[in-house]
């Protein structure tokens, strides 16, 4: 009896907990407030079919209720109860069901092909998943592109089309308050059309399980206004600049001979001897394919410009430099050194594999599944830093 | 007349001759399935005749009349040791087809090999139990309690999966309608049989057995024909691996379609390291090929890496025809895409 009562308080204070966390004001990732088109019409569909489900469960549940009490076995009472055949009633409890069933399916049917219609769009994205973090190639932006990680950005109210795909697992994207999950897979190209009506930052995370990371697997979606947006991708076209500070050369260095194996940064150039003893100064170009299983690693050209890092799982500015809740454009001047968050990225620095689970050892074929531990000195990690904040 | 041994036999030529029906007239008479199902028939027919002649080996008209009324009874071995097994004959087609398969292909001697060794358990273990008492029943029970917990989960996951392969067949061969048409059929036709085996509660086993008998019988035909007749193909576009075309019709990247001018798009994106379908329509009126020059990072004996160009082409692809050409870039850059002829040029962005 004693046992009874103390796991039904322990149920008790868990299914409060529960309770109370739906009640969570303001929640990043609530598909009850849909902000965009697509979320908007799939909340249309499923609003009222909860209520509905929520009318039919509670009569079943009480119907339950009442049958178990009132039928139970009394003491010392062993027959077996008159067992009953009713043909009516076994034929209305399946017709009843099945007619509600239809009634779902017209507009459920229709909602289905309506996200599925394909929308013209100035803007297409390719979204591919890797474990365990999210990359975005804009087409039609400039020579090189626009390749972008973590974080989307996107002009508010305009339609925007995605690609999605996976360089090696399965993953899934969803950005709950403006579309509905749209499965990652390799080998396979899935659209979605989005669109966010107004700006600001959206939060989303991988929903398929991909791995040791895939709760640490974040993205968001930045909505600009239109010449917000321009401002973020003639940023986003710019080289990375060249550092002068000391310090920042230093580690522009210590990036070379240990980041540049796998991260890209665009116009980062190197001195090569020739063959004639002379040096010519060549691009940069990252080789991740012969050291990750994904063979892509996030593009750090304009880091700064972004608000998270390590596949959107923290912060990259510290609390209180967030962007405000009514949406400005401080989200264009990026991170500087006043606001980083320099404790985690530091960590991060000096051992990546031990903030976020990763496969820190070479598989069978020699190649990591995410960072590794570079084993970075206090000093070099410094340095880094240094070079880093120079990416805006 | 017809002894037991010879029932089997017949029953199983009698199953080869509807599979030669079926698979002839589905293939038109692909030769090697026809030819191998004929002699089968035939040699299952005579090995019944055999059989016949010689009362399954019991000698006297006493063995005869006791064949005879076992049958009759439907229980004629009450107190013989050995129970009648089926595992001799399995383990020489397993065997048959294992020396087939060391000709034909490695899987189909390994399937045979599977077989063996499965005889080789099923009937160590009948045996096994035959001499634990004099009571077959008691036997059978042993037998039972021992390979049971073995058989029946293998046997219903070989069920479920045969089903589950023989729907798939189906469903790949016929067009959207059809399988729409077909499927909803099957749906009716499974809710009427389950209303009227709900009204009529004391059916017999025999009926529900033949129920099920027929239905087995329509999906494994169903199969076979779809297997037979390929995958459905909507449009005229071809793959290089049949299996792939479904696949990769519906998950392209990127569309390069080349008219008389040229081509439509002049710039396409491609994520690094990631493989990506392109689809390559030709609308030119002449054959074309697309190439597409790519480079990757070669690692040399002495440890130093240099860029090698790589090239990505299609087949000769018709007017009025598509190709899907996979291709994946592992160095960021511009690569130009071409037609073998070199009159169309277009741009790949690998950022």
């Amino acid at each position: 009896m004693r046992s009874l009562n103390h796991h039904g308080r322990r149920l008790a204070l868990a299914g409060t907990a529960m309770l109370l966390a739906g009640c969570a004001r303001n929640a990043p990732q609530d598909t009850w407030k849909p902000a965009g088109w697509s979320a908007r019409t799939i909340d249309t569909l499923q609003e009222p079919i909860f209520y509905i489900a929520g009318v039919i469960g509670l009569i079943v549940l009480f119907a339950v209720i009442f049958v178990v009490v009132k039928f139970r076995q009394r003491p010392g009472d062993d027959s077996i109860p008159k067992q009953v055949h009713g043909h009516k009633t076994e034929v209305l409890w399946t017709i009843v069901p099945a007619l509600v069933l239809a009634g779902i399916t017209v507009p459920t049917l229709k909602t289905i092909f309506t996200l599925a219609e394909k929308k013209q769009s100035q803007l297409e994205i390719t979204v591919t998943g890797q474990q365990w973090w999210w990359s975005f190639d804009y087409k039609g932006m400039g020579a090189e592109g626009i390749t972008t990680a973590n974080e989307m950005v996107i002009p508010a109210g305009q339609q925007v089309n995605l690609r999605i795909t996976s360089r090696d697992v399965i993953h899934s994207f969803w950005i709950p308050k403006l579309n509905g999950k749209r499965d990652a897979v390799p080998g396979r190209v899935h659209p979605l059309n989005m669109s966010a009506d107004q700006p600001g930052e959206y939060w989303g995370q991988c929903t398929e399980f991909c791995g040791l990371s895939h709760a640490n697997m974040r993205m968001r979606v930045v909505a600009l206004s239109a010449d917000d947006f321009a401002k973020w991708v003639a940023n986003q076209l710019k080289p990375a600049a060249d550092p002068t500070d000391a310090q920042a050369i230093s580690g522009q260095a210590t990036f070379l001979a240990q980041c540049s194996r796998c991260h890209t940064i665009n116009g980062l150039t190197q001195q090569v001897k020739q063959a004639d003893g002379s040096t010519k100064s060549e691009p940069v170009i990252a080789a991740p394919e012969q050291n990750l299983v994904s063979g892509i690693a996030p593009n750090l050209t304009h880091l700064m410009s972004r608000t998270t890092f390590a596949g959107g799982t923290f912060d990259l500015k510290v609390p209180g430099c967030e962007n405000p809740s009514t949406y400005s454009s401080a989200f264009t001047t990026g991170t500087d050194i006043a606001c980083l968050n320099r404790p985690d990225l530091e960590r991060w620095l000096r051992n990546a594999p031990a903030m976020k689970p990763m496969y820190s050892k070479l598989n069978k074929d020699k190649l990591y599944r995410g960072m590794p531990n570079l084993n970075l000195n206090e000093q070099q990690i410094d340095d880094l830093v240094a070079y880093l904040t120079t990416l805006k | 007349m017809f002894t037991t041994g010879s029932k089997l036999y017949f029953g199983l030529g009698g199953l080869a001759l509807f599979a030669l029906l079926l698979y002839g007239g589905t293939t038109n008479g692909e030769s090697v399935g026809t030819m191998v199902l004929v002699f089968g028939f035939v040699a299952l027919a005579f090995l019944g005749s055999v059989v016949i002649f010689f009362r399954d080996a019991e000698p006297g008209a006493a063995a005869v009349s006791s064949t005879s009324a076992a049958d009759a009874e439907g229980d004629g071995r009450r107190g013989v040791l050995v129970s009648p097994s089926v595992w001799p004959l399995v383990g020489g087609f397993s065997a048959a087809i294992a020396a087939v398969g060391l000709v034909v292909d490695t899987r189909v001697c390994i399937v045979g090999l599977v077989g063996v060794g499965i005889v080789t358990i099923e009937w160590m273990v009948q045996s096994w139990a035959d001499r634990a008492s004099s009571d077959p029943s008691y036997n059978a029970s042993v037998r039972g309690r021992l390979l049971h917990p073995i058989e029946f989960p293998v046997a219903g996951a070989l069920l479920v999966g045969s089903v589950i392969f023989a729907f798939s067949r189906v469903m790949l061969a016929l067009p959207e309608t059809g399988a729409i048409v077909v499927f909803a059929t099957l749906g009716a036709i499974v809710l009427a049989i389950a209303v009227l085996l709900s009204l009529r509660p004391r059916i017999s086993r025999n009926l529900l057995a033949g129920v099920g008998l027929l239905a087995a019988g329509a999906i494994l035909a169903g199969a076979i024909a779809g297997v037979a007749n390929g995958e459905h193909n909507g449009s005229a576009e071809a793959s290089e691996s049949k299996a792939k075309a479904v696949a990769d019709k519906a998950n392209t990247l990127a569309t390069i379609v080349r008219t008389p001018a040229g081509f439509s798009s002049s710039e396409i994106l491609v994520p690094r390291s990631l493989e990506a379908n392109l689809m390559f329509r030709n609308t030119s009126g002449t054959p074309q090929k697309l190439v597409v020059h790519s480079k990757q990072l070669v690692t040399k004996a002495d440890g130093s890496t240099s860029e090698q160009p790589v090239d990505f082409t299609t087949p000769e692809v018709g007017d009025g025809k598509a190709q899907v050409l996979t291709v994946r870039f592992t160095r960021p850059g511009t690569y130009q895409y071409t037609t073998a002829d070199g009159g169309a040029t277009g741009t790949i962005v690998v950022p």
